[in-house]
């Protein structure tokens, strides 16, 4: 007798431009924080619009990401944006992975900093009833300014997306600051694994100035 | 995470009505009664609570009974279009919560409910006859 446990499946988006190692950390704190059985990278789609050193085509997002989560079996990249195509929004791809994974408890894990924008993202009450939203703070937005935000949303998620907020090693790696150095030809050793740094060499990636 | 594209913000509809969840919590009650639910009470805490509105709590003799309720509780629901939000516990350690976002669900084994005493924490608060 006995049911299995529900699935806690996190879900973590971004442009992963490219993937690094706080973005790892973030997903292993969120499992530790939230008690999540697996996180989910899923990279957003290209805009029609790309200039030189902006947003690295999927193939290679998509590549870097695999070889940053090949070694961690709770980790794996999940393109559905990336299919899909077009413009990313969050509650399109939970619609999706609701369907999915009907039995699980999805778990999408934002940035605090997001946290005021919430409101002004495309369907969000649908998306607030759909999965749950976790938040991890981030270096600078931590749980004290979160708490002093309005959150323009209506009762009772103000005070459900504060109380599934958690800090954790608020590493303060940044994407920007990656391919900054890749354009100066700085290193980019510890702040991404080794297997991205070295796809990321061998293909000349992110050699434009941003 | 965040959109490519921005709205022009509008104002987000409550996810229901205040009258919408009182009567979820009562359709609630009445599917738990049916499943032989004991001591089926509904808490409203509206002003106590920011989480949600209602309290619903029930207990059982068994796991398999909670488990029973709980499916019920799905079914009866989804019937009438509302949909659960997140269910916790597992009916073996005795103590499930189904939560409906404006109404919360508390399903015990008889001896679970009566150790962790939820329902004192709300004692000044009115219960929905």
């Amino acid at each position: 007798m006995g049911d299995t446990e529900i699935q806690r499946i996190g879900v973590l988006g971004g442009t992963f431009n490219p993937v690094h190692a706080g973005h790892l950390i973030l997903a292993q704190d969120a499992c530790e924080l939230f008690d999540l059985q697996r996180v989910l990278f899923v990279p957003s789609a290209q805009p029609p619009h790309k200039p030189c050193g902006g947003l690295l085509g999927a193939e290679h997002r998509l590549a870097l990401l695999e070889l940053a989560v090949r070694d961690d079996p709770r980790f794996e990249v999940c393109d559905i944006e990336i299919a899909r195509g077009g413009v990313s929004y969050t509650v399109d791809t939970a619609a999706t992975l609701r369907e999915r994974y009907p039995g699980a408890d999805l778990c999408f894990i934002v940035g605090s900093d997001s946290l005021p924008e919430l409101h002004l993202w495309r369907g969000v009450q649908r998306l607030l009833t759909l999965v749950r939203i976790v938040t991890l703070a981030r270096p600078g937005f931590e749980e004290e300014w979160a708490r002093e935000r309005e959150l323009n949303l209506p009762h009772p998620w103000p005070a459900r997306l504060l109380g599934d907020f958690r800090t954790g090693h608020l590493a303060d790696i940044a994407s920007s600051d990656i391919r900054y150095r890749l354009a100066e030809g700085l290193g980019i050793r510890y702040l991404v694994p080794d297997a991205v740094a070295m796809y990321i060499a061998e293909h000349h990636l992110y050699t434009c100035p941003t | 995470m965040k959109p490519l594209a921005l709205e022009t913000p509008a104002p987000a509809p409550a996810t229901t009505t205040m009258t919408e969840a009182r009567d979820v919590a009562l359709r609630a009650r009445g599917l738990l009664l049916e499943k032989k639910g004991r001591e089926v009470i509904v808490l409203d805490v509206r002003g106590a609570s920011s989480i949600t509105d209602y309290v619903v709590i029930a207990s059982g003799a068994t796991a398999p009974q909670i488990k029973a309720m709980a499916n019920e509780l799905k079914r009866g629901l989804k019937e009438v279009g509302v949909q659960l939000y997140r269910q916790s516990g597992q009916p073996d350690d005795g103590w499930v919560v189904m939560d409906y976002v404006d109404v919360v669900v508390h399903l015990f084994i008889d001896e679970v409910r009566a150790y962790y005493a939820i329902e004192d924490l709300w004692t000044s608060l009115p219960r929905v006859e």
